[in-house]
């Protein structure tokens, strides 16, 4: 088995090296409770973050705060567009609703059967997603220390110049 | 090794677009969380030397079409997981089409319906849990999701094994009646449908049937029904679920039990709202008897697996004191009350300062159904809590956390009156030394009267962005068995790399989710996590 494991992990690291990744497939829900297909987050004009949290992730709520800090000083040449993803089951779900209800500048939206999740391999929160204009996959990064806010819209904006 | 992983994580931000149009996208996970066990003087020698839970995840796309697989090896599972996770296996298998408003899936796959009481297929790794059904569904949705609907069919599957015996079939339908006028609100109108299909050559079935005569349903029907009217500032949502007659253990007085035919059912209202600066959520919800079990196939009577989903109307507590002693939903019913209330005072207010305030108090209220309990006339408190954390940011770079939880249980259900009570009071600092150095330090204090009494804990964080943070944390248990529970930890990331080590003495207790627990032995030693995406 562990050579089976060995040899599909070296078919899959050739496989990436050739191939990009692009927004899935998926629905997500809004904070109205409607259908939200994730291609939708791409507009061929600007790029985009997705930033998967969920309520009993500090690290994660602490990543939004920090983030809602910088959008207010963001100068970039775009518009910052940032979702959070929450990840919360039906326990804590209403209340990832409330919370998110007073953010300012980051869209909510709700990934209750774990689509997205589970098509972007994400199997630890938070991690943020650099999209670009397009909607190809241009940076990654999982778990959040003080100042990860910085390199995250760096990363933004080099992808906004791309 | 470790090098090539990380070049090619970061090679994939060169995506070839010819190729990925001509063979499509392939993409994938690889976690492994490795343990090494020692012998210890206070907890003493180690049931075992070593435990390793890994998990491969591969997913294939072009265009409409869609394939995967996922596959686990344990060459010996973590202390705490159940001893079907043995080995290695394909555990999940799939291939997918969507053309337009048609999906069509075969294999495995994971599926909820409405808030997961009625079924609920998920994975949960920190518990081994996996029920994913392998089997296949047809979806079917109008443009702009005025209506789905989906039909379901196949077998959850326990540990590496393909599948379980028992069997589940389904519908849904959900209809949004403003889906046509625009606007951005919703009012939805859904209904599913499950069936459980048992037979009679499962393990438990058949002991049932030998030990005590007591014949399983070969199906348990179960119906939900929802209504949920949402716009961007309010919602309210209500769902009935019923359950037909399934095996119940009937709880007798003097620790007896009985097996017999039951039916169940559940209620929940749900509502959530924001004005201003405040936001907040109520919650109520009564159940009884909404176990859905399914049973081992082989080697065991006892039950393998669940198909629903039924979370602990309380909050989820994450600091390490006031998660102790967690509660967990009594199936056999229970009736509860949950509120939250988040208050932001914002910038340039008195009470916000310069850079604003957060305030959160929510609560939890709990009783036990005197049906379900052994002494019919009781009925007592099962939880109650009471949870408030202040959030203050004082400058650019210091902010604290006080967070205080009072925590009432019961021991037996709300059978008998007798509770266990724990006051949890938590500081958590954060201070910035620059833009990328960090140190965070929690103080935290459980002051008891029942169970193990008093415990004080303390963690120290440093980090540096945006790759590596060092942690040191001691939980010490000062008012009965005197043990410090002490960790040393260090984790690494780098874009979708993420590996962590942690060392020490770890303490026993329930890990639950959602009416499903794992028991975690205590242990000392070192566990070692990687996680990467490609």
């Amino acid at each position: 088995m562990k050579k089976i494991f060995s040899s599909i992990a070296a078919l899959m690291l050739a496989a990436v090296c050739a191939f990009g990744q692009t927004v899935p497939a998926v629905n997500l829900t809004d904070a109205a409770g409607k259908q939200v297909p994730a291609s939708s987050l791409v507009d061929n004009k600007t790029p985009f973050v997705i930033s998967f949290w969920m309520t009993s992730c500090k690290p994660c709520l602490k990543e939004l705060e920090a983030l809602t800090d910088e959008i207010i000083d963001w100068d970039g040449p775009f518009p910052l567009r940032i979702y959070a993803v929450s990840i919360d089951d039906s326990r804590s779900l209403q209340r990832a609703v409330a919370m998110s209800r007073t953010w300012e500048g980051i869209t909510p939206l709700f990934d209750t059967n774990a689509d997205l999740r589970r098509a972007l391999n994400v199997s630890s929160v938070p991690q943020v997603f650099v999209y670009d204009k397009d909607g190809k996959l241009f940076n990654t990064h999982i778990g959040y220390r003080p100042g990860d806010e910085l390199e995250l819209l760096e990363q933004v904006r080099k992808c906004g110049k791309k | 090794m470790l090098a090539s992983l990380l070049a090619v994580s970061l090679m994939m931000h060169a995506p070839d677009s010819t190729a990925q149009a001509r063979f499509g996208s392939v993409t994938g996970a690889v976690e492994s969380n490795s343990a090494l066990y020692l012998d210890d003087p206070v907890l003493g020698p180690a049931q075992s030397r070593f435990g390793s839970n890994n998990y491969l995840k591969l997913d294939w796309q072009r265009d409409s079409l869609s394939a995967g697989l996922q596959a686990e090896w344990y060459p010996r599972a973590l202390a705490g997981y159940p001893s079907e996770l043995s080995g290695a296996g394909l555990t999940g298998l799939y291939l997918d089409w969507r053309c337009g408003l048609v999906q069509l899936h075969a294999g495995s796959f994971f599926e909820q319906l409405g808030s997961g009481i009625l079924l609920r297929s998920w994975e949960d790794r920190e518990l081994g849990m996996n029920n994913g059904i392998t089997g296949a569904y047809a979806a079917f949705h109008t443009r702009g999701n005025g209506m789905r609907a989906k039909v379901f069919g196949g077998f959850p599957k326990f540990g590496v094994w393909p599948t379980l015996q028992t069997a589940v079939a389904g519908a849904d339908l959900s209809l949004d009646l403003l889906s046509a006028t625009g606007s951005g609100n919703a009012l939805l109108l859904e209904g599913s449908f499950t069936d459980k299909i048992a037979r009679s050559t499962e393990d438990g079935v058949a002991f049932l049937a030998q030990s005590s005569g007591f014949t399983v349903p070969a199906h348990v029907p179960g119906v939900s029904a929802r209504v949920q009217y949402s716009s961007a500032a309010f919602s309210v949502k209500a769902e009935c679920v019923w359950k037909g007659d399934d095996y119940y253990v009937e709880q007798l007085p003097k620790a007896r039990e009985q097996y017999r035919l039951k039916g169940g059912n559940a209620q929940i209202i749900e509502a959530s709202a924001a004005v201003g600066p405040f936001s907040g959520t109520l919650t109520a919800r009564r159940l009884e008897n909404m176990s859905s079990r399914i049973f081992h196939t082989t080697g065991s009577p006892s039950v393998a697996n669940t198909l629903n989903y039924l979370p602990s109307l309380c909050m989820q507590q994450t600091y390490m004191l006031a998660g102790l002693n967690p509660y967990e939903t009594y199936a056999d019913g229970e009736a509860g009350l949950q509120g939250d209330l988040y208050w932001t005072f914002r910038r340039g207010t008195v009470l916000g300062g310069r850079y604003g305030m957060k305030l959160h108090v929510g609560g939890s209220w709990i009783m036990a159904l005197p049906c379900a309990l052994p002494d019919r006339d009781a009925g007592y408190l099962a939880y109650r809590d009471i949870n408030i954390d202040l959030e203050r940011r004082w400058n650019r770079n210091f902010r604290t956390v006080f967070f205080v939880s009072i925590q009432e249980n019961s021991p037996t259900h709300g059978n008998r009156k007798a509770t266990n009570a724990q006051n949890v009071f938590v500081l958590d600092g954060q201070y910035r030394f620059s833009s990328a150095t960090s140190l965070r330090l929690e103080l935290q204090y459980l002051y008891s009267e029942e169970l193990t009494r008093d415990w004080m804990a303390a963690l120290a964080e440093l980090s540096f962005a945006p790759h590596w943070s060092i942690t040191v944390s001691d939980m010490y248990n000062h008012g009965s068995t005197g043990v410090h529970y002490y960790n040393v930890g260090a984790s690494y990331s780098l874009s979708s790399l993420n590996i962590s080590l942690l060392a020490g003495r770890s303490r026993e207790g329930m890990v639950c989710s959602g009416g499903v627990c794992r028991w975690q032995p205590a242990f000392a030693g070192g566990v070692l996590r990687v996680q990467w995406s490609f």
